[in-house]
């Protein structure tokens, strides 16, 4: 397996290289590059700066890992209004472009929100929809879209068997799941989600969540191992299923000072997470 | 007209007690004649998709009117068909008899259009009609608002938006239906008012009518300002039997 972090967790005010030069000091194989969520990668970035991207990257001595987006927060694939839900699709297609251009083969995408004025079932014909639109696109650009399980944000696909059932739903092989293990909070078991999901997991992302927060204005995402993850069952559930792929660091900036020492600590336990010393 | 599936017609009388709606109704009813669902002026796919998904499961077979006569849409984008250029009414002439109209989600902001709807209502047909509103430009809403006026009589307020992002919750603003048979339908974000005179409220939206039930000439025309078609497709239970109970009351008539 191999480590990467977000390059939106670059502290503010630093300059893309400054950034990716922690990274590659830190010990991280890759970056995930989030487009719209960091001043160098916007929907209006053209393909030559995409491309100036990957040269960065690449002469930091690292890869890009996959593309993510936070877009889809405002522009849900599953909106009712059909221009916004286009806006989505335009996002996602984007994603795809870049992804091809960077050299990855995964992109991240927040499938749908299920919200108290937009139900359920919506959310889930418009994504199923939208995906089966989106994967051909995918297929010819040798990149697969990775649903993100943002389970108590998007309050869908709340189970490993119900995004199991999506994803057949789909019925698109280049579309499976970009598993967070820290997004499942008290609704479940990352490692649970690992077994039944395993061969369709694209990416994965690390944090750690405290299942006693979260439920008043504390974030419930926390560092590795300071929360309530089994980082021993996930891992053994990894091996279980032969997951080989990227580990990515995705967590909250929560140092308050020296916030390069954020990457190193998450490093460090990646590192602990990769070779089962846990 | 391009015929789309050719499922049983359950339009049969079958002896069945005329329905209380069309009591005063002096001509006979007739039990032949097309149902022509009206693909060219949405401008809500999911809206047609819904009551296209509903009359397939049930087996019944109608007519969708294409703009273009092309292939379908794929599934869940907006009309394209909604600017172009509308068919001549002389196209959209049949000689058949038109006994159910379903416009979802309409856009109606062509005069032809909707004169050819308002003969097609008047020889007998009945129209149940989705306000599109919510999803035309104020201009194009202008132009439908006058439309609606001046060919059936009803006024067509601005489409509020019945969501609030700030403020306390205060409850989801279900449409309550009276007619044919009381239902209680989830909204579609949106809703439009409507008033028409000697013109009966069918649905109303926490108190105001957004669903209004006229006669013209020999038919009836059902009017919605929030549309029952994306609930249709999300397979809701209560759209789908308030769309049943609509689906005997206008093909018996």
């Amino acid at each position: 397996m191999k480590k990467s972090i977000g390059d939106n967790e670059i502290p503010q005010g630093w300059t893309f290289e400054r950034g990716l030069e922690l990274i590659k000091k830190a010990g991280y194989d890759g970056v995930e590059l989030w487009l719209g969520d960091v001043p160098w990668f916007q929907m209006d970035t053209t393909d030559a700066q995409v491309s100036a991207l990957r040269r960065k990257v690449e002469n930091a001595g690292l890869v890009v890992s996959n593309v993510s987006t936070g877009l889809h927060w405002r522009h849900p694939l599953s909106a009712r209004d059909p221009k916004l839900r286009q806006e989505g699709i335009r996002i996602v297609e984007r994603q795809i472009e870049a992804s091809h251009i960077l050299g990855t083969d995964a992109i991240l995408v927040v499938a749908g929100l299920v919200t108290e004025e937009v139900p359920y079932n919506e959310v889930y014909r418009r994504c199923v929809a939208a995906m089966q639109e989106l994967a051909p696109k995918a297929e010819r650009a040798g990149t697969r879209i990775g649903c993100e399980n943002c389970n108590s944000e998007q309050k869908f696909l709340l189970s490993p068997r119900e995004f199991l059932q999506f994803l057949k739903d789909v019925n698109e092989p280049s579309v499976g799941l970009h598993l967070d293990v820290g997004n499942i909070h008290d609704t479940g078991f990352a490692e649970q989600w690992v077994e039944i999901l395993g061969p369709q997991i694209t990416r994965i992302h690390v944090k750690d969540s405290m299942k006693k927060r979260g439920h008043c204005c504390d974030s419930v995402y926390t560092n590795l191992f300071l929360g309530d993850n089994n980082w021993p069952a996930i891992r053994a559930a990894l091996t279980k299923v032969g997951y080989d792929g990227w580990l990515v660091a995705e967590m909250e900036r929560r140092y308050s000072c020296a916030p390069d020492q954020q990457f190193y600590d998450t490093a460090a336990a990646i590192d602990r997470v990769i070779s089962g010393r846990l | 007209m391009t015929c789309v599936s050719a499922g049983s017609c359950a339009c049969g009388l079958g002896g069945a007690a005329r329905p209380a709606l069309f009591e005063h109704r002096e001509v006979a009813p007739r039990a032949t004649g097309t149902v022509v669902l009206l693909r060219y002026s949405c401008a809500l796919a999911e809206s047609l998709y819904g009551y296209q998904m509903a009359l397939l499961a049930a087996g019944k077979r109608f007519d969708a009117l294409t703009h273009d006569f092309s292939a379908e849409d794929s599934a869940f984008t907006p009309s394209p068909g909604r600017l172009r250029r509308p068919p001549s009414p002389r196209r959209l002439r049949t000689s058949t008899f038109t006994s159910l109209i379903i416009a979802p989600v309409a856009s109606l902001t062509d005069f032809d259009q909707v004169r050819w709807l308002r003969e097609r209502i008047e020889q007998g047909a009945t129209a149940l009609v989705e306000s599109g509103a919510a999803y035309l430009t104020p201009a194009e809403f202008q132009v439908q608002k006058s439309l609606m006026g001046s060919e059936f009589g009803i006024t067509v307020m601005n489409p509020v938006k019945l969501w609030k992002r700030d403020g306390p919750f205060d409850g989801v603003p279900y449409v309550d239906f009276t007619w044919p048979s009381p239902a209680r339908i989830r909204d579609f974000s949106h809703a439009v008012s409507l008033a028409a005179d000697d013109a009966e409220t069918i649905a109303t939206q926490r108190g105001k009518v957004v669903g209004i039930k006229r006669r013209l000439g020999n038919g009836a025309l059902i009017f919605l300002g929030s549309p029952v078609g994306p609930h249709l497709l999300t397979g809701d239970p209560e759209a789908r039997r308030w769309f049943e109970s609509f689906w005997e009351r206008a093909i018996r008539s």
